[in-house]
């Protein structure tokens, strides 16, 4: 399931405009491709990536790394920048398989 | 879902209006507005100075709720997560507004709207549903007399969505307390100037909003390079760690040691350094800690998650409390109980009670009663003792039911002590009937911002808060206030130019949405105004300077001045400080012994009216002082009734 957990994170959502912007040039988190979730239990926090996979629906785009750019948008707007790397790099490894 | 609208680039694009009288849902464009009056408050004081007229009264049908959320809001600006609500304000029968940070508003705004314009009053209790371009006023008798986070919780469950954002009042809301304020889902207050209070007289419950729309913006790479380099400003601005790991309560060290510290109800303004120590909310938040809290699009993150384990509160889990709420509860009713300040906001978020609405009250009849002005016989048996956490609780409660002793505290500490009388006014600290929470002694930019606030007794609307904070760059300040002294607190000279421009920065940041918190208000390395009109501009695509920034401020603020003119008698006399101010040095701790100068502040006060092209006399608006921001009609209006200066 590519849902992770992010102790660290603070649900500032930023991540998730970033992400938009990334592919669509505009603001709106229905069309990231991360999303964090408000989680049950003592971790407010969650997060959601969305992967390559048949039947997404128009808005659901999945996750590219920000193939281009040094570092992804979504981590250049985060505050935990080391906690969402390593979420990315299980994520890519989880993805390819 | 994802459709792009084209103008205007960064806002929502329309303004929502509901008529529950009516049940009638309509729409006008937020283009009518976003050029002279941007967004969120600044549209709000318009669309109420204009609509309302001079006989309504705060409780009736025809007054009406303004919900404003921030032109930048939806995008990650720095620090872009505030809405505003406005209304003429059951706290001081004029100008209300009030902030919160709000996922609400993002969602809004993703919806499609800039705005909501409440009018009238359901005939039950009923709630409003926002998904996009469906709008509803639904059936909310199920949730009426709920708390605020019980109604958030059936909510999401019934619409099966927990992400879902909601804002709503509790109890105190439904019983008109005047300073009920509106909960922003379970942790974030628009807390002052009772704003709960006009909602719950309109039937209205909460509103719910969920958005699937894009917002774009006019310049996207202009943008998104004033966006990372305004974030990258943070990195420099030495208060931001300690911001982002304990909230305001960082500063309590800091504020003992300039006398800021409301303690027993403002009779003395430091904590005796035993109970500094018992009391210390940095080991609190340490110890509770579970996780962390941030506001969309921050770059500071000053909200956590705590689960108390242990003690008389342990299974609260709750988000955690500011320094208003510490200094308010906590310290003022001096509480030792270190969780108590957790516990206590979390009841008034629950309630739907702003902190200082409770605070302030209750901290007015603890002093009465220590002087023998209330017995036994005034608070239903209660025994008014400092320190009685228990006792502090259940106050609350009764303020909100109005149950009691409870009802007339429920009028906040101006009108209980004239309901009360027995000489107990001294003892009640407001500005304009609003509570006051914070010692104005010893930090004269903070007391000049309180005193001519247009809403009444507060810090945010151009009080110097960074006066007294930790760290002042002063150089830096000198360069960003433009006049010297900002690094003494307790001069008269240079306050009125500074306050001056706190004024614009804390409206252009509402206007925009941006938290006051992650600007010059507290931290000379955070976002002022070029950063603000760089961030504008690209979003617009309408070139605004920074002058163009601090007109548009300033008519705002006018407009606020002529709305609170034509709805109160508010002149010169209510921009003065409270008598035990003026009265009393400060009575112990470093500044022992300082004592306000009435003659120096009547000189600060001269200083800032002329500034703002307002009369001494009478603190009102010369004509053409209104000519020059373009309110012509407004220096009409004032002329009619005799308040022209």
């Amino acid at each position: 399931m590519p849902y992770f957990d992010m102790p660290l994170c603070g649900g500032c959502r930023t991540c998730e405009m970033a992400c938009s912007f990334h592919h669509r040039d505009e603001f709106n988190p229905v069309l990231a491709s991360i999303k964090i979730i408000n989680a049950e239990g003592e971790l407010p926090f969650r997060v959601w990536l969305t992967g390559e996979r048949e039947k997404l629906t128009p808005e659901e785009i999945p996750c590219d790394g920000c193939k281009g750019l040094a570092e992804p948008l979504c981590v250049q707007f985060c505050r935990k920048k080391d906690e969402l790397k390593g979420i990315l790099e299980e994520f890519k490894g989880s993805n390819r398989r | 879902m994802g459709n792009r609208r084209k103008q205007p680039y960064s806002y929502g694009g329309e303004i929502l209006r509901v008529n529950l009288s009516q049940g009638r849902i309509s729409r006008e464009p937020t283009l009518k507005y976003a050029r002279e009056w941007m967004g969120a408050s600044g549209i709000a004081v318009k669309i109420l100075y204009d609509e309302l007229k001079s006989w309504v009264t705060p409780y009736e049908p025809a007054n009406k709720l303004v919900f404003g959320a921030g032109a930048l809001l939806g995008t990650p600006a720095p620090g872009a997560c505030k809405m505003n609500v406005s209304t003429l304000g059951p706290m001081t029968g004029g100008w209300a507004t009030s902030c919160s940070d709000s996922y609400f508003g993002g969602q809004l705004k993703y919806a499609g709207y800039d705005s909501i314009v409440c009018e009238g009053r359901a005939h039950a209790p009923v709630y409003i549903w926002i998904e996009d371009d469906t709008v509803e006023i639904r059936d909310a008798s199920h949730l009426w007399g709920k708390t605020t986070w019980e109604t958030l919780d059936i909510l999401r469950a019934e619409l099966n969505d927990p992400n879902l954002h909601a804002v709503s009042i509790g109890p105190a809301g439904e019983n008109l307390v005047r300073g009920a304020c509106i909960i922003q889902d379970k942790g974030r207050a628009f807390g002052r100037c009772g704003t709960g209070a006009a909602m719950g007289s309109k039937n209205l419950k909460a509103i719910v909003a969920r958005g699937s729309k894009s917002i774009p913006v006019a310049d996207p790479a202009r943008f998104m390079e004033a966006t990372l380099q305004t974030r990258k400003m943070f990195e420099k601005a030495s208060l931001r760690e300690k911001f982002h790991q304990y909230g305001t309560l960082f500063v309590l060290p800091r504020k003992q040691e300039v006398c800021g510290i409301n303690y027993k109800n403002f009779q003395e303004c430091c904590l005796p350094e035993e109970m500094l120590k018992a009391i210390d909310p940095i080991q609190t938040l340490d110890k509770y800690r579970v996780g962390n809290q941030s506001a969309p699009g921050c770059v500071i993150g000053c909200g956590r998650h705590l689960h108390i384990t242990e003690g008389p509160y342990a299974g609260l889990k709750t988000e955690g409390n500011q320094w208003e709420a510490f200094s308010t509860l906590q310290t003022r009713l001096a509480i030792w109980e270190p969780t108590f300040m957790l516990k206590a906001n979390a009841y008034c978020n629950q309630m739907g009670i702003d902190v200082d609405a409770a605070g302030g009250p209750i901290g007015w009849a603890m002093e009465c009663y220590q002087r023998g002005i209330l017995t036994e016989a005034d608070t239903d048996g209660l025994k008014l003792n400092w320190g009685d956490a228990e006792v502090s609780l259940e106050l609350i409660r009764k303020i909100c039911f109005r149950e009691g002793f409870g009802d007339i505290l429920a009028e906040g500490c101006a009108r209980a002590a004239e309901i009360i009388g027995r000489d107990s006014g001294y003892y009640a600290l407001h500005i304009k009937g609003q509570d006051l929470y914070e010692p104005c002694r010893g930090s004269n930019g903070w007391l000049l911002g309180a005193t001519t606030s247009t809403r009444g007794g507060t810090h945010t609307t151009g009080g110097l808060v960074i006066e007294t904070a930790p760290n002042l760059n002063a150089e830096k300040a000198k360069q960003v206030y433009g006049v010297e002294g900002l690094d003494k607190p307790l001069e008269y000279e240079g306050k009125a130019e500074m306050v001056t421009y706190m004024e614009a920065v804390s409206r252009m940041a509402n206007c925009l949405g941006i938290c006051l918190y992650s600007t010059t208000c507290l931290d000379v390395d955070q976002t002022d105004l070029p950063q603000m009109a760089e961030l504008y501009s690209a979003a617009t695509g309408w070139e605004t300077t920074v002058d163009d920034l601090k007109r548009l401020a300033m008519k705002q603020l006018n407009l606020e001045k002529a709305f609170n003119l034509r709805f109160t008698d508010f002149d010169r006399k209510d921009d003065m400080p409270t008598p035990r101010d003026l009265a009393e040095p400060i009575p112990s701790g470093k500044l022992a012994g300082w004592k306000l100068d009435e003659a120096k502040y009547n000189r600060m006060l001269d200083r800032y009216y002329d500034l703002h092209g307002w009369d001494r006399e009478s603190s009102y608006p010369r004509r053409k002082t209104l000519v020059d921001l373009g309110l012509e009609n407004v220096a009409d209006d004032l002329a009619k009734i005799g308040k022209l200066g």
